[in-house]
């Protein structure tokens, strides 16, 4: 069954189906949260509350967009909101970084392999979170491969030559920087 | 030994890897079991929240109108039932047919005069009893008293002196053609017009 199908069916009162929805597009939500907010606590609450806006507001989507793309952009609205809160600022400033690292993806590599892509996987993730915001939300989007350009650029409200120019500068930048720290690249 | 990364050398697909980790962050797993419970909870309606509070100003509510009803009764001690309708003959003028008992104080005041008994039981109004009325009726000698009558609502009119019922009228009074029902009444109570409008009022 379609998105819209289960929207048209959640539309009257159908709650299955629109748990249907949030079974396929909430770890979407909670990383496009997560691009914006830099916290998973914050991500979490973020998605939560854009989950269940989209319930109350379901009678508002007209269908001219995708479901998930109408879905991602009030996650977007509110994580910017709650990013400009004062408490998240305070949050920010009391704990910088709360969560720990990324755990690396299992590639059946040797030892040494897998604490160099630990090392390596944590100087990126230092690095993104060092970039601007208006660089980071669109490198995360692309890397994650969640939407497409055109969907981020429904998203984001941007032109999608610019997020393509943005995904670029910022990968120049992160390797710039790991260049910097010492990483060598072949 | 711990590898540095001045050791390490990386390309390209290494670092699309590292930033699609970083990206690919997983969700929390009861986040969609945390949102569908709270769905369901807005599902079942508001009032479900409400429902104490909804009920307890329908008993609230209840208990108004109960105390209002009680409050307005016409059956309430102390007050005087009075009738607007066009007065019935009066008993003393049937020919025939048994006298009932008067056991009410309704009744005291029907056959007192005071109240015109109608023929229907419509257009009913309380007149609680004015200390007023009653203490001009005092001043003035109060209304004639005639042997065997008896006083109306003795000892629950707070105070206010009981009003006596009026010489009951002869079959030849009442059947004077000249004598309106107005004329009727103001003989019968002997007291000022006003004071019949006043209670009347």
């Amino acid at each position: 069954m379609t998105d819209e199908q289960l929207v048209v069916l959640a539309r009257q009162g159908d709650t299955s189906a629109f748990g249907e929805l949030v079974t396929r597009h909430h770890a979407a939500v909670f990383r496009t949260a997560l691009t914006v907010c830099r916290s998973r606590d914050e991500a979490d609450d973020v998605a939560q509350e854009a989950l269940i806006q989209a319930w109350r507001k379901l009678a508002t989507f007209r269908a001219q967009a995708q479901f998930k793309t109408w879905l991602l952009r009030i996650a977007w609205r509110l994580a910017v909101a709650r990013r400009r809160s004062v408490w998240s600022r305070l949050r920010r400033f009391v704990e910088p970084c709360a969560d720990p690292p990324p755990e690396p993806l299992d590639t059946g590599a040797s030892p040494e392999d897998r604490v160099a892509g630990a090392q390596l996987l944590e100087a990126v993730q230092r690095e993104v979170d060092r970039l601007p915001a208006r660089l980071r939300a669109p490198l995360l989007l692309a890397m994650s491969g969640d939407c497409t350009f055109e969907e981020m650029a429904a998203i984001l409200g941007a032109k999608t030559g610019t997020l393509k120019w943005r995904v670029m500068d910022a990968r120049q930048r992160i390797k710039a920087r790991l260049a910097a720290r010492g990483f060598e690249w072949q | 030994m711990a590898m540095t990364p001045e050791h390490m050398r990386i390309d390209d697909r290494q670092l699309d890897d590292a930033l699609r980790t970083v990206a690919t962050a997983p969700a929390p797993d009861d986040l969609p079991a945390q949102v569908l419970s709270a769905i369901a909870a807005e599902t079942r309606g508001w009032w479900v929240n409400w429902r104490p509070a909804l009920v307890a100003a329908v008993v609230g509510l209840v208990a108004l109108t109960a105390i209002a009803v009680w409050r307005l009764a016409p059956s309430r001690p102390g007050h005087i039932v009075v009738s607007r309708m066009d007065p019935a003959p009066h008993p003393t003028s049937v020919p025939d047919g048994p006298a009932r008992p008067r056991t009410s104080a309704m009744g005291e005041a029907l056959g007192s005069g005071l109240t015109a008994p109608g023929t229907e039981a419509a257009d009913l109004r309380t007149v609680a009893p004015r200390r007023a009325h009653g203490s001009r009726l005092m001043a003035q000698g109060g209304p004639p008293v005639t042997q065997g009558s008896v006083p109306m609502a003795q000892g629950d009119g707070d105070g206010v002196p009981p009003l006596e019922p009026p010489a009951p009228l002869t079959i030849a009074q009442l059947q004077t053609p000249e004598l309106s029902e107005r004329q009727l009444q103001l003989t019968a109570l002997d007291v000022p017009a006003l004071e019949i409008e006043t209670l009347e009022r």
